[in-house]
């Protein structure tokens, strides 16, 4: 069997060992990558309201708290609550918090989901686990660098690397130099 | 394939083993480091608790949003929050677990804040690094830095205002403590 032959095999079952790991780290990439937009952990979304009629600070409680969640018609779960401030009241929530102004009266929901998939990805990809993942994780790492070079030799004639192949291998080293010499160098 | 099978869950059991070994030494010192602490005495006894072994309960009243790597909690006295960080065998902190009370066991730790830190600090930002290396790993929290950086106020004015704080101490530098988690339990 020659060498060419020898890469394919490689090559095919080095893939389909690491697929899964290709999809999450894909998929946290992406998710990370737009770290400035948006949570790729928790999905948290805040509702505004006002609330009138509050009392003294020391009669607040929990039955207050609970006539103002129903008087808001929001369905959330009472958990706890405690004066993050001289007048915030902040209520914790089996889904979020619910923090208030007791001056103003101004009051902001905040609801906290976690966001499947992305979540569990980016867990891996951050190397959370750690330890064994650690070791597992740079073995990926390896392949992957592993599947990019034997990439370059699996076709041979003019689409390959020594024809088109070349030209397209060219632009993708180009064009994160491009950044670099923008943005860094 | 069965041999791999075999192959990964040794692994998987020794990578566990070592976990649980490590949980166990530091449970086995427990008896001779634990000291009981409150969110409320904790400033006036924790100089004398740094490196050792505590358990500590209180409310969660923040969770990081960025990395889940620190909380926050307190006790009665909600103007005293004791900053919580992951350790080894807790990877991070479910953003959910805000107003929860929790025990935690953990090591107290200590980021001694003199001049050779601020100076470090000041390079930083004069190097313009500062946005790049955004809070130290196991120094002023994120949160704090970020107060100062991203809220507006210059941090060179926020070095400054330490300095200031340092020779208002009568000591050549200020201590800021957290405790670095072992394990931790919901209580409520």
């Amino acid at each position: 069997m020659n060498i060419r032959n020898w890469i394919r095999i490689l090559h095919r079952d080095t893939g389909y060992i690491f697929f899964g790991m290709c999809i999450v780290y894909g998929l946290s990439g992406i998710a990370l990558n737009h770290l400035d937009d948006w949570n790729p952990d928790y999905v948290i979304t805040h509702k505004s309201f006002s609330v009138s009629d509050i009392p003294d600070k020391d009669a607040i409680g929990k039955d207050w708290i609970l006539s103002v969640i129903s008087g808001a018609d929001l369905d959330v779960n009472y958990r706890s609550h405690y004066f993050s401030g001289a007048n915030t009241l902040k209520v914790f929530l089996k889904e979020g918090a619910i923090t208030v102004d007791i001056k103003s009266g101004e009051a902001q929901l905040e609801q906290i989901k976690r966001r499947p998939v992305f979540r569990e990805v980016n867990f891996l990809h951050y190397n959370k686990p750690k330890k064994l993942w650690t070791w597992f994780s740079d073995i990926f790492a390896v392949s992957l660098i592993f599947l990019a070079s034997t990439g370059l030799f699996m076709v041979k004639g003019k689409k390959g690397i020594t024809g088109r192949g070349a030209w397209l291998t060219l632009l993708g080293i180009i064009i994160p130099l491009i950044f670099l010499f923008i943005y860094l160098w | 394939m069965k041999r791999l099978i075999f192959i990964i869950s040794v692994l998987l059991f020794i990578n566990y083993s070592c976990s649980y070994l490590s949980r166990k030494s530091s449970g086995e010192n427990s008896a001779l480091n634990l000291s009981e602490l409150t969110t409320d005495n904790f400033s006036d006894k924790i100089a004398d608790n740094v490196g050792k072994e505590v358990t500590i309960s209180g409310r969660v009243t923040h969770v990081c949003r960025r990395s889940g790597q620190r909380l926050f909690i307190t006790g009665e006295d909600s103007s005293k929050t004791i900053r919580v960080t992951t350790g080894e065998n807790i990877p991070v902190f479910d953003i959910t677990l805000e107003g929860n009370m929790i025990t935690v066991r953990g090591i107290v730790k200590e980021l001694i804040i003199d001049e050779a830190y601020l100076a470090e600090w000041e390079a930083e930002v004069t190097d313009g690094a500062a946005e790049e290396n955004k809070g130290h790993e196991d120094g002023l929290d994120e949160h704090q830095k970020e107060e100062s950086e991203g809220s507006g106020t210059d941090p060179l004015a926020s070095i400054q205002k330490l300095r200031e704080d340092i020779a208002a101490s009568g000591k050549d530098h200020l201590s800021d403590y957290w405790i670095e988690t072992l394990e931790f339990s919901i209580v409520e």
